[in-house]
C-alpha cells in the first residue's frame, strides 16, 4: 500500500515548490526599511534553514518508511521496544538547535528590546490600541521635555490620529505602547518590529527608519505614498482584528515631517468650519 | 492495531484528495463580493420604539448586558415606554403574565380586569393576523420598486438635478452597497436596521439609520436635520472614539462617498418604511389613532410624500451649516483662563451638570430615540468625544445637541443667547488637563485639594 507515501511525499515536494519559487512571486518578506531588520533577518534566516533542512529530514525519514514498511500481506508487523541511543541523540540534537538559538539571539535582543539600550529617541509618540483601531497621539513639539510624564498624561496640544503612523527617514522613534483595551500585537512588518500591547503596561518601542515613502506634491498639496506600507495587528483580538490596518508613512527628512505634523495640528485643533 | 482507515484504494485516494481539495477552498475563503440576486430589505418586521421611558423607575440603571438588544426594545413597553411589535411578543407576553395572574387572583373585580387586557391583547393578536401579512406584502413590493435591492439599489422618483446633488445615481450606489457589504454590514445589518450579526455583541450599538436620525451633524434645523456628507466622511474617516466604529480611513475618497450615499439610500428607504409602518400599526393596534390601513394607491402616494419630504430635509442639511462665531484666539495665557473661567459659568448656568452629573464622573443614564442605553460623558478624560475631538466638533455639538440621544441644544438659532460658545469650547477643553484651567474653576470641578497635576487620561 503505498498509496499515503506518495501522498504525503506530493506535499511535501509541493511545499518545497512553493517555497522555492516565492521570492520570485513577491510572496516573500517585505522590503526591510529599519536599521535592525538585517539583524531580524538574519535570524530568520538561520531559523528557516534549520527548520527547513530537519523538516525535509523528518519527512524523509516518515515518507520512506511508510514506503517500505506499509501493509503487505504475509507480512507480520515486528514489534521494537526503544532505542537508547536513538533517544539520546533526538533529545541532545534539538536541545543543542535550542541552545543555538538562544545565543544567536541575544544580540539582536539586546539591541531591539533591551529597554537600557534604546537609544535617545528624536521623536516620540503614543498608541494606543483599542478594538479595533490605533488611536495615535504625538506630542506637538515632535519630543517633549519629559518623555516618561508626556506619555503617562496627555497634554492639550497633543495631535490626534488614528491608524497612521508617521515618521521620517532617519529618525530615531521612540513610542509608548498601551492598548485600551485587550491584548493587541503592534506590528510594522517593514521595520521587522513586533511587539504585544499588554492592558495596564506601557511598552517603549524603538526603530529607525532607512528609507522613506512619502513625497510632498506641490500641485495637489499634499503627500503621495510611493509604497505602501502596511502597520497590522498581530494578535487575534477579536472579531475586528483583521479591521486593524493602518498605515506606516516615513517622510523623506525632519522638514517634511514638520511640515505634516503641523498640518495635523492644525486640522486636530481646527476652529473654522 | 484495527486499522481505522477504509482498506480500498479508491475510498482511500477520495479521502485523500477529498482533504486536498478542501484545503484548496478554505484557503482563499468564500470569495465574491456580491449579493445574492434574489436577496431582498423585506419590510421591517422588528420592533418600532415609539416612546421610550424618559424618567423614574423607568429609566436604565446600568448598559443592556452583552446579547440583548432585541429584547432591550420589547422591556421598553413594561417599563412605561411605547413600542409596536408586529410580532406581538408584547401582547402574548401580556396574556401569559395575567393568566398566571388570574388563576392567584381572589376578587372578582381583579378577575375581570385581568379578563380584559388578556381579551384586548387577544383581539390586537387577532387583528395583526388578519391584516399584517397581507399589508406587508403589499409594501414590500412597492418599497421594491422604489428602493431596489442590496444588489442593485436605488431610488426610485428622484429629479435628475436632486439625485445628482445627493450622489443617489445607481452607479454609486451600487459600488457602495458592495462596499457596505464587506465592511459594514455585519453591525449595520443588510437594510442599515443597527441589527447584524455583531451588533448585540458590542455597546453602544451600532446605529440603525432606519429613524433618519444621525447624532453628529454640523446642521441645524432640529430633529428633523440630517448630517452633510462631509460630517458622515468625517465619521468614516475618523470613526467613533471609544465605540466599536472603528476609521475607515484606508479607503480612497470615491469609496467613501459611495459608502455615504449607500447610508443615505438605507435611512432613506428606513425613514419611509418606518413611516408607513408606523401608521399601519397603529391602525392595527389601535392606541387613538386607529383606522383603515391604505390601499395599493394611496400606499404608492404616502410613500412618494414621505420620500420626497426625507429628500428635502437631505437637500435642505446643505444649506443649514450651524453658524460659527470667528474665533479670536487668546493673545495670553490670562485671557485664555479668563475665557475658561466664563466657559466654566455658562456650563453651570446653561444647566449642563443636570445630565453631565459631576461633569460626566458620575452615572446617569437614558434611553435615546432608538431605545438603546446611552450615557452623558465623562468630560475629565480625554477620549470623552465620540462626534470628534477637535474644537470645530465641540462646538457643532454643543450648538446644535446630538440629534436622538437627549443632548439638546445649546444654541436656538432663530433666539440665539448673548453667549460666546468658544468660551464653552474652552472650558470643555480644558477639563482634562487640570493644569489649563484658572485656580478657581480647578477647585470648584477638582476640590479643593487637587494639585495643579493634569490629570491622566483614565480607563473607558
Amino acid at each position: 500500500m503505498k498509496f499515503w507515501s506518495i501522498l504525503f511525499g506530493v506535499t511535501v515536494l509541493t511545499c518545497l515548490g512553493i517555497f522555492l519559487i516565492a521570492p520570485s512571486m513577491g510572496w516573500w518578506l517585505p522590503r526591510n526599511v529599519c536599521v535592525y531588520g538585517g539583524e531580524v533577518d538574519d535570524l530568520y534566516y538561520i531559523i528557516l534553514w534549520v527548520t527547513a533542512f530537519f523538516f525535509v529530514l523528518t519527512e524523509g525519514i516518515l515518507i520512506y518508511n511508510m514506503w517500505s514498511f506499509g501493509y503487505q500481506p504475509g507480512r507480520k508487523a515486528e514489534y521494537a521496544h526503544g532505542n537508547h541511543r536513538l533517544e539520546i541523540v533526538w533529545t541532545v540534537v534539538p536541545a543543542g538547535i535550542l541552545l543555538f538559538i538562544a545565543f544567536a539571539q541575544i544580540g539582536a535582543w539586546e539591541r531591539i528590546k533591551y529597554r537600557s539600550r534604546l537609544p535617545e529617541p528624536e521623536q516620540i509618540f503614543e498608541v494606543s490600541a483599542r478594538q479595533f483601531e490605533w488611536r495615535i497621539r504625538y506630542p506637538a513639539s515632535t519630543k517633549p521635555a519629559n518623555p516618561e510624564t508626556w506619555s503617562n498624561i496627555p497634554e492639550s496640544d497633543d495631535v490626534y490620529v488614528v491608524n497612521e503612523v508617521h515618521i521620517w527617514k532617519g529618525g530615531k522613534v521612540k513610542l509608548y505602547l498601551k492598548t485600551r483595551d485587550v491584548i493587541h500585537s503592534f506590528f510594522l512588518p517593514n521595520l521587522r518590529i513586533k511587539q504585544d500591547a499588554l492592558p495596564g503596561k506601557v511598552i517603549p518601542v524603538w526603530f529607525e527608519a532607512t528609507d522613506f515613502n512619502t513625497k510632498w506634491n506641490e500641485e495637489k498639496k499634499s503627500w503621495d505614498i510611493t509604497e505602501n506600507w502596511e502597520l497590522a495587528c498581530a494578535e487575534l483580538c477579536g472579531w475586528g482584528h483583521y479591521k486593524m490596518q493602518g498605515k506606516l508613512v516615513v517622510h523623506p527628512d525632519r522638514a517634511d515631517f514638520d511640515r505634516w505634523l503641523a498640518q495635523a495640528a492644525a486640522e486636530s485643533h481646527r476652529r473654522t468650519p | 492495531m484495527t486499522p481505522c482507515l477504509p482498506r480500498s484504494l479508491p475510498t482511500r485516494s477520495i479521502l485523500g484528495v477529498g482533504a486536498f481539495l478542501s484545503a484548496l477552498f478554505v484557503l482563499p475563503g468564500c470569495g465574491g463580493d456580491t449579493y445574492p440576486e434574489d436577496l431582498t430589505y423585506g419590510v421591517r418586521n422588528d420592533a418600532l420604539v415609539l416612546e421610550v421611558p424618559t424618567q423614574g423607575e423607568g429609566l436604565p440603571k446600568r448598559f443592556d448586558p452583552p446579547g440583548q438588544l432585541p429584547t432591550l426594545f420589547l422591556q421598553l413597553a413594561e417599563n412605561g415606554g411605547k413600542v409596536l411589535d408586529p410580532q406581538v411578543r408584547v401582547q402574548q407576553d401580556v396574556i401569559k403574565r395575567n393568566q398566571e395572574k388570574l388563576h392567584k387572583a381572589d376578587s372578582n373585580a381583579d378577575k375581570e380586569t385581568l379578563q380584559k387586557q388578556i381579551d384586548s391583547a387577544q383581539k390586537e393578536i387577532n387583528n395583526r393576523d388578519k391584516a399584517w401579512p397581507e399589508f406587508r406584502a403589499k409594501l414590500d413590493k412597492q418599497l421594491l420598486d422604489l428602493f431596489g435591492t442590496p444588489a442593485h439599489p436605488k431610488v426610485g422618483g428622484l429629479d435628475d438635478a436632486v439625485r445628482g446633488a445627493l450622489q443617489l445615481d445607481d452607479a454609486t450606489l451600487a459600488k457602495g452597497s458592495k462596499l457596505y457589504r464587506r465592511h459594514c454590514l455585519h453591525c449595520h445589518g443588510v437594510n442599515g436596521d443597527g441589527q447584524g450579526p455583531t451588533a448585540a455583541w458590542v455597546n453602544p450599538h451600532p446605529r440603525d439609520y432606519r429613524l433618519g436620525r444621525f447624532k453628529y451633524t454640523s446642521t441645524t434645523g432640529g430633529n428633523a436635520r440630517k448630517p452633510r456628507h462631509e460630517d458622515l466622511i468625517h465619521t468614516l474617516k475618523n470613526g467613533v472614539e471609544n465605540t466599536s466604529m472603528p476609521t475607515f480611513g484606508l479607503l480612497q475618497d470615491d469609496e467613501l462617498q459611495a459608502l455615504v450615499s449607500y447610508v443615505i439610500h438605507l435611512s432613506l428607504r428606513g425613514q419611509v418604511e418606518y413611516g408607513i409602518v408606523k401608521q399601519a400599526l397603529q391602525s392595527i393596534f389601535p392606541d387613538g389613532t386607529a383606522g383603515e390601513l391604505d390601499t395599493p394607491d394611496e400606499l404608492a402616494s404616502n410613500l412618494k410624500d414621505l420620500l420626497d419630504g426625507a429628500v428635502r430635509q437631505w437637500q435642505k442639511a446643505n444649506n443649514e451649516a450651524i453658524p460659527v462665531n470667528p474665533y479670536k484666539a487668546p493673545t495670553n495665557d490670562d485671557e485664555r483662563k479668563a475665557s475658561i473661567a466664563r466657559g466654566h459659568k455658562i456650563f453651570v448656568d446653561i444647566g449642563c451638570l443636570g445630565c453631565h452629573f459631576d461633569y460626566g464622573r458620575r452615572d446617569n443614564f437614558f434611553f435615546d430615540e432608538w431605545g438603546t442605553i446611552v450615557r452623558p460623558r465623562d468630560l475629565t478624560t480625554t477620549f470623552a468625544y465620540r462626534g470628534g475631538r477637535r474644537p470645530i466638533d465641540l462646538y457643532w455639538r454643543i450648538h446644535g445637541g446630538i440629534n436622538g440621544a437627549n443632548m439638546p441644544a445649546a444654541i436656538d438659532p432663530n433666539n440665539p443667547k448673548p453667549i460666546d460658545l468658544w468660551d464653552l469650547v474652552n472650558f470643555v477643553e480644558a477639563l482634562p488637563y487640570k493644569a489649563m484651567l484658572p485656580d478657581e474653576v480647578r477647585e470648584k470641578v477638582f476640590g479643593r485639594d487637587a494639585a495643579a497635576a493634569p490629570k491622566e487620561g483614565g480607563a473607558h
